[in-house]
Order: C-alpha cells, then structure tokens, then sequence
C-alpha cells in the first residue's frame, strides 16, 4: 500500500469518526475549537520541569475520548508523524543538562530526563486533543467556526474546497503511482526520466478541472460564500462547555493539583 | 414558444478553425432533444455556448432572453447543465450541501432550500444519499447526485453532456427512467445512441461545427449511410445482429 | 520540518501567528489588488488554488528516486505553487495545504500552525518569488546575445531550473534556521543554538537541491506544455533555441556536485559534534568543534549552573524558559509523583471502564 493508499484511508476513517454521534459531537464548533486551543495554549507553557504538574492536563483529552466514544488507541497512530521531531530533539537534552534534581532511592534523575519527558508527555497530550476535535467535527464545522472568528473568506472557501479535491487528487496519484509500478517493477520511485511528466501531466489536468470546476460553480451562482449546513449553534452546553473547561485548565496551570492530592497522602 | 433559439452563431478558439459554423436552429419548451456528432463535432461547445460560458458570435437566446452578460443569471437558472465530470459538479463534501448550494445562491432561503432538496431527493428516490459524502458514492449514484444537484434548482430545461458514460446497464437503465419522468426541455449530447432512441423526440446531428441533420429521432437514427457519413454507426438495438461473435466460431 | 505544538512555546506560537497571519492578510489585500488590475474575479482564481493544493500535497507524497542513490525526494510545494499560481495564491494554498495536514494528518501541530506557515509558506511564496523566481524569470539570463527581445525556449528552461533550484534551497535553509530559531527561542530543547544548526543546516541543502530539481522536471514539463499557466513566463517571443534540455542538467548536475562535495567535505570536517556530546565526551573537543563556551556546554556540575549560562544566551528572551520552578524542579518531588500516580492510574481507569461500555453498546 503506498503512501496516498493509506492517506486516502485516514481521511475517510476521520469522516466516519466525525459523522459518529454522541455528546461531544453535538456539541458547537466554536466551542470545541477555543476550548482545544485553550487546552494546547495551557499545556504547552507548562515549565520544562513540570512534570507532575503536567500530568493532570491528560484528564481532558481522556474525559473527552470518552465522551465522544472514540478509542483513545486511535490517535495514537498519527503520532508517528509527530514524535519523531519531537525526540530528535528532545532527546539532547539528558546529555545537555545533567543536574540532579531529584534521587529515588539509588537512582538519581537529572534535569535533562524531566525535561525530555515533559516534551513528550506535551507532544502527546496535544496531538490527543487536536486529534479529539478532529475527531468529532467535521471540516465544514470547523470552517464555519473559523469564519465566526472572521477567519476571511476566501481562506475558508479554499479550505473546504481543498478538502473536497484532496480525495480525489490523491486517488489519482494513487493509481498513477500503481499504474507506473506496474509498468517499472522493482523501482522504488519515479525514475528521473518521468520526473517533469508524472506531476506535470495531473497539473494540467487539474488545471482543467478547476476550470470546469470554476463553470460549475458559475453556472449556480457561486458568489463566494458557501452555505454551511447543519450548523450547530452556541447552546447552553456548549457554553458550559466551554467556560468549564477553559476554568479548570486555569486551574491546572496556576496549582500543581497532583502535588497537593499526593500531599493528601504523603 | 422557444426555450432555445440560435442565430447564426459562429465560435472558434483559432482564428481558422471553427468550432461552431453559423449555427442557426430552435428548441421549443418541452422537447426532448438528442444532441449527437463525432467526438470533437462541438457538442460540448454549443452547450457552453448558450450558457454564456464562450463569448460567440450571433445570438443565442434562452427562454425569449438573449444570452448576454446582463442575463447570465437568468439563463443559468433557467438552464442546467449536468456536467460529463460529476467530480466537477459535487464539489461540496456532501449530496445535500452539493444540491442547497445552487438554490441558496439564486437567492432562495435556507428553510425554503432545504424543503425544496428534500422533495427532490424524494421524488428520485434517492434520500439515503441526502447525507452522504460525494467521495464515497458510486460512479452511479455520483451521477444521480449530480442530476439531483441541478434538479434542485427547478430549470425549465437541462442540457446534459454525456450522462450515460461509465453506468453500469442498470443504472443506465434507471437514468433513462429519469430523464422520462422529467417533463422539462432536455438536450443530451451523447454517443449512446440508443440512449437518444429511448429518451429523444427530435434529433440534432452535429459535424464540425454545422448541423448535418435536423429530425425525428426514428428517422435520423435509422438512416445508416446519414451516420456513417458522419462517423457514426446504427445504434445497436436497430443494427440487427450486426456483430460477430467471437465465441460462435 | 512540520513542527509540533510541543517544540513551540506559548509566546513564540503566537508571535508566529501574528506574522503569518499578517502576511496572509497582505496576500488577500494584494489578491483583491489583482483582482482589480487584471479584471479577474477572484471566484475564477478560487477553484485553481483549491485544485493546486490538493494536487500539491497529493503529489507530495510522490516518491522520486535519486539517480545513483537508494533514497528518494519529494516535490518542494511552496517554489510550484509560486510558480503556477503567483505569491499571494501560492502562500494562502499552502496555509490551506498545512491547515489539513495539521488536521488530519497530525503532521504539524494547531498551534504551531502559524511557525509552519512562516518557515514553510512564507519562505517558499515570498522570498522564492521576488527575491529568485521573478528576478530569473524576468531577467535578461541566457537570453541571445546582442540583447534582443525574443528569447528562446531553452533559455526559459534554464532560468526555470535556476530559479527552482535557488529558489528550494534558499528558502528550505532559511526555513531550518526559523525552525532553529523558534525552538530556541522557545527554551524547548538543551542542544546549543549551534549544534542544532549544524544539525538542520546541511541536511536540508541536500533536501533542498534535490526538491529543487523536481520542481525544475516539474514546471519544465508544464512550461513545455502550456507555458502559459506559468507566472512570469514570456510566452510570445519564444523561439527554439539550440541550447537543449540535457545541456541544461547537465550544467546543473555540476553545479550539483561541487555544491554537494562542498558540503559534504564541510560536513566530514566538523561531523562529531552531536556524537560527542551524545557519548559524554563533552570535555574533550567538543567546544572547538561547535565553537562555544566549554564552560557553559560541559558536564556541568548542577542544573542553576547551565540554566544561567543558557539563559545568558538568550539573553532576548530573558527569563522566559525557566519559571519560579527552575530552582526546585520538581516540586516537593515525593508528594508530586504520588499525586501523578493517582492521576495516571484514574486515566488510565477511566479509559478501560469507558471501553467496556463502549464495547456493550456496541454490543447491544
């Protein structure tokens, strides 16, 4: 399976997520949106060391997979995509920055390993929720909500217009791509030879299309706006949502919540 | 009276060579029109013509108005036009945005649109494509979707473009089924000629850029050397046993 | 080079967006201005960009082998949607084509939505155009000798090429030094500013030569084809010229190969550096190789030590990495981590209790 195979596939299995039903689902875009960004915005400025005070942001994306009913194991596969980044270069730092700053028993762990760990727990945690309004909001949803943030226009007309050609123009890829290995078997990519002519030819026909595209739009009287349908509106649970929500990670942030519950303990 | 009138229209995209060639014919309200010719005759062309989509020389007019910059509006809603594409027509993630969008934009309200999609649908029989994604329909259901997303608008005549290519024999079948049930003009360029047999009065035979033939679908479809003078050949259900079967040998 | 919500912080984020985000304004403003000029309705443009950037990040994904190599490249996206669709259409596709990455595909994260854009979008459609590709296209390069106005067809390939070429390499370098920069800025990583840029630096010239040539295959093909979807582009006077396609690489892949032995002759001179600080070595030749302050790099003896000294460093960000914690890390350490023991194991509860209804409702 190449590369547009699988992508094509993660696009439709989001669709089917996104169609689900459920509580999170029914929720406004508007609020799902600002409460992610708030979440993401929160987590991140989390001190580089704060491990344990980090760890209580998980509540959000956990509460919400259920809720929404999506498997948290879902999302775990995009993580391919961002981890690595994230562990080239947090992994420098145990070796950058060695002082202890705390023993368990024998073992001392040093500045360095928090700090790595934190990144990861930060790039983990803000893929769960960006994936979990991904997850219960449509494209269209999500497009509307940015043009009740008075995102322009055009950029959210071109965004659900992507949305729509990025199917189609990966299932083309996808069978020129298998339909070039068929003729050039054992090769791993485009031979040089067809470097210009395997993108250049679907340029030109999607420059064509966009035309006929353009003449479908015209000929029902596109005047650059599209009607998105189905809105759901700012209910009262969204705004419960939404102001809880941002509340608590307020709270997270200004006390180290898992240290006072552990003092309980300790 | 006239849904579509030509005047001497004339079209070419090079200077020497014309694509339409002093093009002069009418289609009165109701008719059932088969548009046929050769591949490059300009079928595509004459439709893109009478929608104001090519700037032509001559007159076109539609439903007593001439086609003109001032009356675009007007002439597309009156006309639709189903696109050979459907990729090109569904350009919304789903059936039911695909058919609101042209209605909302001719001015109708949202609730009043949204009515109008649902009876739609109905009356094709195809509400369980309402919330549907394009990407994942059928090539048939694609193109049912992609009539439903013109018929959403109420034309008083339709111009299709090649609607039976790449349908499997029964949804070719149910296509035909409803394009008869639609009373309103129709003018379908295609190479399915038994397609225009079951579907068409009146016949319009097109080579490079002139008319050839002007008629009765019956007589223009059956007269073998008229089509073979235009590289065209008898539709199959009145060619008789005209191939051979490989496997009898 | 997507980067993740993680490697940003919140203030470099949203300095980020601002930038990207007027930029993009700039491009709608300067849109509308050619909408005016050039009496062409935006609506026209609106199908071509959505279609451009589907077909660009479809297309990304396309596997080029490198000939006499194993590996393979990718297409440069930002310099072929310049091309085609001019800077400001170019830079709003690209925003939509790393909006849906980020997304769907988790590659890039929201917030870093707005450095993505920057280093990747803005680099690629601004600079690449009106720094190289118009300055190529429009000048007088490879053009007939004697000045004359017509220039031949092989002399609009070359300059296609060149500006491909330059255009990839330059903005995918600037592109890993904003990269450099924001994570440094940001107080995420301990590799020093230096190191990291050794590290990004030359891997992405070998990127960025190789992207460029397939976007040069690329847009040669579209310009021999329809030159007229091409920005820039003199389309009337074109004659054939005697200079071919071939000649073209062939010069190309010289330039190539000095550039490429010039960086790898670089890279093989100072390639330890990583290695040695990654094997504790620190001591022992570290601060020449990446040129910086054995004091500060070394082992250092504690954490306040390396902080202040890293802190003097970003000396324009003061104070920003490290907060009132810095100088007790972990809180009061034993307390927290059974409090974080309690909340992981109620995650974790939750998540099993939550798939056992989820799996008889399914069920049911």
């Amino acid at each position: 399976m190449n590369k547009t195979e699988k992508a094509l596939r993660e696009i439709q299995a989001m669709g089917e997520l996104a169609a689900m039903d459920s509580p999170i689902h029914r929720l406004a875009p508007l609020a799902k949106l600002l409460v992610t960004v708030a979440y993401i915005f929160v987590t991140v400025s989390f001190s580089k060391y704060d491990m344990t005070g980090l760890l209580i942001m998980i509540l959000y994306p956990v509460a919400g997979y259920q809720l929404s009913l999506i498997p948290v194991y879902t999302c775990f596969y995009k993580l391919r995509i961002v981890l690595p980044l994230v562990c080239a270069v947090g992994i420098f730092n145990p070796f950058f920055d060695r002082g202890i700053v705390m023993t368990l028993g024998t073992v001392s762990i040093s500045g360095g390993v928090i700090s790595m760990l934190t990144l990861l727990m930060k790039g983990v945690f803000c893929l769960m929720a960006s994936f979990l309004l991904v997850a219960t909001t449509s494209i269209e949803e999500i497009c509307h909500a940015l043009r009740q943030l008075h995102v322009p226009k055009i950029l959210t007309s071109l965004l659900l217009l992507t949305w729509r050609y990025v199917s189609l123009l990966l299932e083309q890829v996808s069978i020129m791509t298998q339909s070039y290995h068929l003729r050039a078997p054992g090769q791993k990519g485009i031979h040089v030879s067809a470097w210009g002519s395997f993108l250049g030819q679907l340029i030109l026909r999607s420059m064509d299309r966009a035309a006929a595209l353009y003449e479908s739009m015209e000929l029902r009287g596109f005047h650059g706006d599209f009607y998105y349908a189905g809105q759901k509106k700012m209910t009262a649970a969204s705004w419960l949502y939404m102001v809880v929500w941002i509340g608590l990670f307020i709270l997270m942030r200004a006390y180290n919540l898992p240290q006072i519950l552990g003092s309980l303990f300790v | 009276m006239d849904m579509i009138c030509f005047e001497d229209v004339t079209f070419a995209y090079e200077k020497e060579n014309m694509v339409l060639d002093h093009l002069s014919f009418s289609i009165k309200e109701g008719e059932q029109v088969g548009l046929i010719g050769a591949n490059g005759a300009g079928k595509s062309t004459l439709m893109k013509a009478m929608l104001g989509l090519i700037s032509y020389e001559g007159h076109i007019y539609v439903d007593g108005q001439e086609v003109k910059p001032q009356n675009y509006a007007a002439v597309r809603k009156t006309l639709g036009y189903v696109l050979q594409d459907s990729d090109n027509q569904m350009f919304m993630p789903t059936v039911f945005e695909d058919m609101i969008f042209g209605p909302v934009n001719y001015g109708m309200s949202r609730e009043e649109a949204e009515e109008r999609v649902e009876e739609t649908l109905a009356r094709m029989g195809l509400l369980h494509l309402k919330n549907r994604h394009n990407y994942k329909l059928s090539g048939g259901e694609k193109r049912m979707a992609a009539i439903a997303t013109i018929l959403a608008m109420e034309p008083k005549g339709m111009l299709m473009d090649e609607p039976s290519t790449a349908l499997d024999p029964r949804n070719r079948r149910r296509l035909i089924e409803v394009l008869n049930e639609l009373p309103v003009t129709k003018l379908i360029a295609t190479h399915d000629l038994d397609l225009v047999l079951e579907t068409c009065d009146r016949v319009l035979l097109l080579d490079d850029g002139k008319i050839a033939a002007d008629g009765a679908a019956g007589e223009i479809l059956r007269d073998k050397e008229l089509l073979e003078r235009h590289n065209l050949e008898l539709p199959f259900c009145l060619a008789g046993v005209r191939v051979k079967l490989r496997s009898d040998t | 080079m997507h980067m993740a919500d993680a490697l940003l912080a919140p203030a470099v984020a949203a300095t980020m967006y601002v930038a990207s985000g007027s930029a993009a304004g700039v491009s709608i403003v300067n849109l509308r201005k050619e909408e005016a000029t050039l009496k062409e309705d935006l609506k026209v443009k609106l199908p071509a960009m959505a279609v451009m950037s589907a077909l660009v990040f479809a297309g990304q994904m396309v596997n080029y082998t490198i000939p006499g190599t194993g590996s393979s490249g990718h297409l440069c996206g930002g310099m072929m949607l310049t091309g085609v669709l001019g800077p400001y259409a170019g830079f709003l596709s690209m925003i939509v084509i790393l909006a849906i990455q980020c997304l769907f595909f988790a590659d890039g994260g929201l917030m870093a939505l707005g450095a993505n854009v920057w280093n990747m979008a803005f680099y690629g459609c601004f600079v690449g155009y009106f720094l190289i590709y118009r300055p190529i296209m429009q000048g007088k390069l490879f053009s007939a000798k004697g000045g004359s106005a017509s220039v031949t067809k092989s002399a609009m390939r070359m300059r296609i090429v060149l500006a491909s070429v330059l255009g990839c390499v330059l903005t995918l370098q600037l592109g890993a030094l904003s990269v450099v920069l924001e994570t440094s800025l940001s107080g995420i990583t301990e590799l020093p500013f230096g190191g990291f840029l050794v590290l990004m630096q030359p891997i992405h010239l070998a990127i960025g030569l190789i992207e460029g040539l397939i976007t040069a295959a690329v847009l040669v093909f579209v310009y021999e084809a329809r030159p007229q979807l091409l920005r820039d582009v003199d389309t009337a006077g074109a004659v054939e010229g005697k200079c071919s396609l071939k000649t073209t690489f062939v010069i190309l892949a010289l330039v190539v190969a000095v550039i490429g032995g010039g960086v790898s002759l670089l890279a093989s001179g100072n390639p330890d550096g990583l290695e040695w600080s990654l094997f504790g070595n620190a001591e022992e030749g570290y601060s020449e190789n990446m040129g910086l302050d054995e004091e500060a790099y070394g082992i250092s003896s504690n954490l306040a030590d390396s902080a202040a000294s890293i802190q003097e460093k970003m000396a324009f960000l003061p104070d920003y990495a490290f907060s009132k914690d810095a100088e007790n890390p972990m809180g009061t350490t034993v307390s927290g981590l059974v409090g974080s023991g309690i909340v992981a194991a109620f995650a974790i509860l939750t998540c099993f209790i939550g798939g056992y209804f989820r799996k008889r409702k399914l069920a049911s």
